[in-house]
């Protein structure tokens, strides 16, 4: 999987946090801080791995909060899932086991009596988070953090995930997002211009979007194409089926409060559309490495991952991105999309279907993107051109 | 010559501009203000540019440059890497990344456009005669050839520099160096100075640095300026000399430079030792040999009824086609394989097979049958056979492909073991991949320290601004480029005189002066041909014809002064008593040495290039006539078979049935040419065409007389006289005999006047032996023997072996 960098290939910085980790020795807990694509999973697994092998005998769980999280964690090729335990906090919970060392991912998203009783489980506890990236809890603050657990922080000062493009769209979407100073852009992929696509209507964008998600798609690379919800989800894929000549795909079953998407994945399986739903326990982020495929996500879901081509639709002006949106708290949706935006390694696209895009978009300075017009007849079809 | 004092990390440089610590700080700072140096790297696949700037503690560095480059979706992006490639693509032309992106959806050719640089100095007409942007399109851009791709993405990339600069307020009074391979003829380095000035960039011959002495610069600036570990920098420290390989392995070449380095009175000084010459071997022969063994017979299962691709179409569009997707399953299985920490093919044969998917291949037609390929795939177990004759076992003689062969080659002409080499320098995108470095090292001695810088893609580039400053601020030249061949002089008895012997400076700084001596009294023609590395690398014949009408005097002297310029360009001067002769020698038609045959071939090519461009797909059918006809002159008889097959497919009135029996025969494919003896039996059933169908009979008696008969009543044809009248003299039957005394009486005459040919001449000597007329047997015999002689003699030598000059060593050997 892309996201997995070797031993050999971190960088200085990040080689010298690492080794700070695995030599602190005080009661305090690591808590390894850094802006979107900093590598704050990437470095918390290889912690894990060292720890693993400089002391065999004793027992180690990575925890996080999504189940996607948990299956890309997964994919590390150093990691050895004999020794080594990997589930979501909630499972952790369950289990009721104590563990020598715990690594806790996505703090943020946590509260506080959930992270008393991991505090519980855990003999030595390193944690990582990003309070501007919470997503799913509103009431837990750094204040509630820092009173269960006294913490000693280590900042990532190396952005490997964003481009310079990108970040500075992350930045005018959240303004008062936390940049450390000497914060630096490592990415070394190319700075596309990112594109922001006014369709006449939302047919037409949603062709656009599948199009050029499945064109830009390749094995390693996937596109994934992330919406708010779960409406809009499957509204979309009735125009993927529509456009490969389908019947409309099953519903996903809704079963106390979360959608199965069994019978939705097998459907695109059966008709080689190379569509997938990647979230809760459904989709494979290994399949990708291998062959071409299209994720659909949640914004939900895809905290903590990363692609080189992300596609946001619906961006349109009299739609909240947040599906809990609530006026006293207008913060969700600014995160929410701030989180979205930053799941890109290299391509992004933002799209809308009606006059005006959404708030968050206007506020964002001309001059940060490239603009697309897709009106109706926007496909040039492609001549098939017959050799001598 | 780049220098470092003996305390590491402290250096001081006699040259006063590759320091860490210096004592012109104003004086750098100056040129720095007022100029900017720019260094490029043109890859056949990556292009990149560096700059050369200052660091904090004002030590001198080049760092790489992020240039604009157009996105398919009509805005820019930035990269520090500039894909070689460009792509006409909705009526905009992009270059660089994008473009890339494009190949699977283009044609290469047409509509895109990569790896031009290999195509350099080869003069085989319009390279690209089926492109969309013909100078008759009405298009603004125009790319036929090589030249107008290098000249235009040059251009372009020369305006994202300027841009680049200006936004990040370099001085705008600029100086340009540019990479190219250390093995880069004289002609390829001219085109590339032709077309780089054609693009608006100003250079010289100076400008000009050979990438593997770009990569040492850039290697030994990184060791002045950082705390790298290495044995090799610190044995230089140290006061030890040093043999560094250079192993610069692309997409398109494999480059090795030998150099020496050392230290002499705190002065540390570098010297090319040799050069491995010019080796199209890259990571794209990886690519191309996926697409066909692997990929081709994936593509022809959608189209089932499809017979077979021809040679043309598998090579100059099939292939071209898949191969995108074949680097992509490659980088995909490479990356697999790199995660798991597996570094060599022999280590790679205990894994178990493993199936890698691609990205579809667009469909698209070919002469109406639809081909497409949803699912590419690539077995593990499959690449490890792909890989192998280029990184497995390495046998000198056998496994010529391999990626050690240029390393041997330049061990060679160096005169150097391999266990005299202390370090290897790996540089050039295909370095990245860890099976190469794996074959390499795995054959060099265990004392030999692999570098590996931490871009191997940017290496160069940096080198080459380092160079570009030392050249243009100091007139400084680090490292002199050398000569990758010997150069010699064909003497009597095909023995090579050494002109300019390998691994010599350029330019240079004397004329070398040879020797050789007229041969025979009289000779009044002197014909001195020119060749490099061996005698099938001709570069041009010099005549000297006697202004005496008794000719040249024998052991009279022949002098010839040798001298070679900055681009390897080769200047001879020949002197007889007082009459001279200068000549200036580039080798326009190829970069490798090339055939009689061969050469017939590419001025074929080029002709029908030339036609191809001119009328695309109504080529005419004279063109495409003329071209099989000189391809089966040129011995390329499948070729030929196969373009009058296209002829046909022109004009089905044309009948050329039994010149393509004829050519499959002589390319060994049987089976085609048995079909096509039916076929042109059918159509016409002439002589010709029944002795041609009669040999798909050999083993059927019956059949076979009746079209011997059947071809006799229809002309008096020779061969099937003969094999009548032996077919049945053999049975006994006394027709035989009659024939064959029939047949000597047809070719009589023939020996007689110095007619017959090899073919009849066998054929009448084998009836003699049968009917024992032994004196006409003698006479026979005679004849072949004479014929033998003409025919051995190379009917396409430029030069008549009888006009040579001897050498004046005769003990010498030619190679």
């Amino acid at each position: 999987m892309s996201w997995w960098v070797n031993n050999n290939n971190l960088s200085e910085k990040q080689v010298h946090i690492l080794n700070s980790l695995l030599n602190h020795d005080s009661n305090k807990v690591c808590w390894l801080k850094g802006f979107p694509g900093t590598g704050k999973t990437l470095l918390l697994t290889h912690l894990l791995v060292k720890l693993s092998a400089l002391n065999p005998e004793t027992s180690i769980c990575y925890i996080t909060y999504t189940n996607s999280l948990v299956e890309l964690v997964k994919t590390s090729p150093d990691i050895n899932l004999s020794k080594i335990n990997i589930m979501t906090n909630y499972n952790f919970i369950s289990q009721n086991k104590v563990y020598d060392y715990v690594m806790l991912d996505e703090i943020q998203d946590l509260d506080k009596d959930r992270l008393f009783k991991i505090k519980k489980l855990s003999k030595k506890i390193f944690i990582t988070g990003d309070f501007d990236q919470q997503i799913f809890q509103k009431n837990f603050t750094y204040e509630d953090l820092t009173d269960l657990i006294i913490v000693q922080e280590y900042e990532l000062f190396e952005i490997f995930r964003l481009t310079r493009n990108i970040f500075d769209i992350a930045i005018s979407i959240k303004p008062d997002a936390h940049i450390v100073e000497g914060l630096e852009i490592k990415n070394t992929n190319a700075n596309s211009g990112v594109k922001l696509v006014q369709a006449a209507n939302v047919t037409v964008e949603y062709e656009w979007v599948w199009t050029e998600a499945l064109r830009n798609s390749r094995p390693g690379n996937p596109s994934v194409i992330l919406f708010p919800n779960n409406t809009l989800i499957y509204e979309f894929s009735k125009s993927v089926a529509h456009l490969s000549g389908l019947k409309p795909p099953p519903k996903p079953n809704k079963f106390r409060n979360r959608f199965s998407y069994s019978s939705f994945n097998e459907f695109w399986k059966l008709n080689n559309v190379k569509l997938m739903y990647l979230g809760g326990s459904y989709g494979n982020l290994k399949e990708s490495d291998h062959k071409q495929v299209v994720y659909l996500m949640s914004y939900f879901s895809s905290k903590g991952l990363d692609f080189r081509n992300v596609f946001i639709p619906n961006l349109n002006y009299n739609l909240h991105i947040s599906p809990n949106y609530d006026l006293e708290n207008p913060d969700l949706d600014i995160n929410l999309l701030f989180v979205a935006v930053t799941r890109s390694r290299q391509n992004l696209f933002l799209s809308y279907s009606t006059n005006l895009c959404h708030q968050l978009i206007s506020n964002i300075p001309n001059n940060y993107y490239d603009t697309i017009f897709i009106d109706n007849n926007y496909l040039t079809n492609q001549k098939e051109v017959s050799f001598f | 010559m780049v220098s470092l004092s003996k305390n590491r990390g402290i250096i001081e440089t006699n040259s006063r501009w590759l320091t860490n610590k210096i004592d012109n700080v104003d004086e750098i700072s100056g040129l720095l203000a007022k100029n900017t140096y720019v260094g490029i790297d043109f890859g056949t696949s990556t292009t990149v540019v560096s700059i050369v700037t200052k660091d904090a503690d004002q030590r001198i560095q080049s760092k790489t440059l992020e240039l604009s480059q157009p996105d398919k979706y009509g805005g820019e992006l930035s990269h520090r890497l500039v894909n070689s490639v460009l792509a006409w693509y909705k009526g905009n032309l992009l270059f660089g990344a994008d473009a890339y992106a494009l190949r699977q959806e283009l044609f290469e050719g047409r509509d895109i456009f990569s790896s031009f640089k290999m195509r350099l100095g080869i003069d085989i007409g319009p390279t690209y005669p089926e492109t969309t942007l013909k100078q008759s399109s009405g298009y603004d851009i125009v790319i036929e050839n090589a030249n107008d791709a290098t000249k235009l993405f040059f251009k372009l990339l020369h305006d994202s520099i300027v841009r680049a600069l200006k936004i990040k307020n370099y001085p705008n009074h600029v100086y340009y160096a540019i990479s190219v391979p250390a093995s880069f003829e004289a002609n390829q380095r001219k085109d590339l100075i032709m077309d780089i000035k054609g693009a608006g960039i100003p250079i010289e011959e100076g400008c000009l640095i050979d990438e593997p002495n770009a990569a040492f610069l850039s290697y030994m600036n990184a060791a002045a300026t950082s705390n790298l570990d290495s044995k090799f920098v610190t044995r230089l420290t140290d006061g030890e000399s040093n043999n560094l390989i250079v192993f610069d392995f692309g997409a398109g070449t494999c480059d090795v430079s030998i150099l020496e380095v050392k230290f002499d009175k705190n002065n540390l000084i570098s010297k090319n030792l040799a050069i491995s010459r010019f080796t199209a071997l890259g990571g794209d022969n990886f690519d191309a040999d996926i697409a066909r063994k692997i990929l081709v017979p994936q593509l022809l299962k959608s189209a089932p009824d499809f017979d077979e691709f021809n040679r043309r179409d598998l090579e100059e569009r099939i292939i071209p086609r898949l191969q995108p997707t074949a680097e992509e399953l490659k980088v995909i299985a490479i990356k697999w394989l790199t995660d798991r920490h597996i570094d060599s093919l022999k280590r790679l044969g205990n894994v178990t097979d493993e199936l890698f998917v691609g990205s579809p291949v667009p469909k698209f037609k070919l002469r109406d049958t639809e081909f497409k390929l949803d699912s590419p795939t690539l077995k593990l177990h499959d690449l490890i056979q792909i890989f192998k004759p280029y990184l497995g076992k390495y046998a000198p003689l056998v496994t010529k492909s391999h990626i050690f062969a240029p390393i041997d080659d330049a061990l060679k002409k160096a005169n150097l073991e391999s266990k005299e080499i202390n370090a290897i320098l790996f540089i050039g995108g295909s370095s990245l991949n860890p099976l190469v470095q794996t074959a390499i090292m795995d054959i060099l001695p265990t004392s030999v320290e692999r570098l590996v810088p931490k871009d191997l893609r940017t290496h160069v580039s940096i080198g080459t601004a380092l160079h570009g400053f030392g050249y243009h601020a100091f007139g400084f030249d680090m490292i002199k480029p050398i000569t990758s061949e010997t150069i010699s002089l064909i003497t009597k008895g095909n023995k090579l005189e050494i002109l300019v012997p390998v691994s010599t400076e350029v330019p240079t700084a004397k004329p070398f002066i040879t020797t050789c001596i007229i041969g025979k009294q009289g000779q009044k023609i002197v014909e001195l041909p020119i060749c490099a590395g061996n005698i099938n690398k001709l570069l041009g014949v010099i005549p000297i014809e006697s202004e005496n009408d008794n000719g040249f005097n024998e052991n009279e002297e022949v002098i010839i002064y040798a001298s070679l310029t900055h681009d390897k360009v080769l200047l001879i001067e020949a002197k007889i008593i007082d009459q001279e002769l200068k000549t200036a020698f580039l080798n326009p038609l190829s970069n490798k040495e090339l055939s009689p045959q061969e050469k017939l071939m590419l001025e074929a090519k080029r002709e029908f290039n030339l036609a191809l461009l001119k009328y695309g797909s109504r080529i005419p059918k004279s063109y495409v006539k003329k071209y099989a006809q000189k391809a089966s002159d040129a011995g390329d008889f499948a070729l030929a078979a196969e373009m009058f097959i296209t002829v046909e497919r022109i004009d089905p009135m044309e009948d050329l049935s039994t010149n393509i029996c004829y050519n499959y025969s002589m390319a060994g494919e049987d089976l085609k040419s048995d079909e096509w003896a039916e076929i042109a039996y059918k159509r016409n059933p002439n002589g010709c065409n029944c002795w041609n169908l009669s040999l798909r009979y050999k083993d059927n008696d019956d059949i076979r007389e009746r079209l011997l008969r059947e071809c006799l009543s229809k002309s008096m044809y020779l061969p099937a006289l003969y094999c009548l009248g032996i077919m049945l003299y053999n049975r006994n039957d006394y027709e035989g005999e009659i024939l064959l005394n029939e047949y000597i009486q047809n070719v009589s005459n023939k020996l007689i006047n110095h007619t017959i040919s090899f073919l009849e001449c066998q054929y009448l000597i084998h009836i003699c032996e049968l009917l024992q007329k032994n004196e006409l047997l003698d006479k026979a015999t005679l004849e072949l023997d004479k014929i033998k002689d003409i025919e051995d003699k190379s009917l396409y030598n430029n030069y008549n072996p009888r006009n040579l000059v001897e050498s004046k060593h005769k003990s010498r050997l030619g190679k």
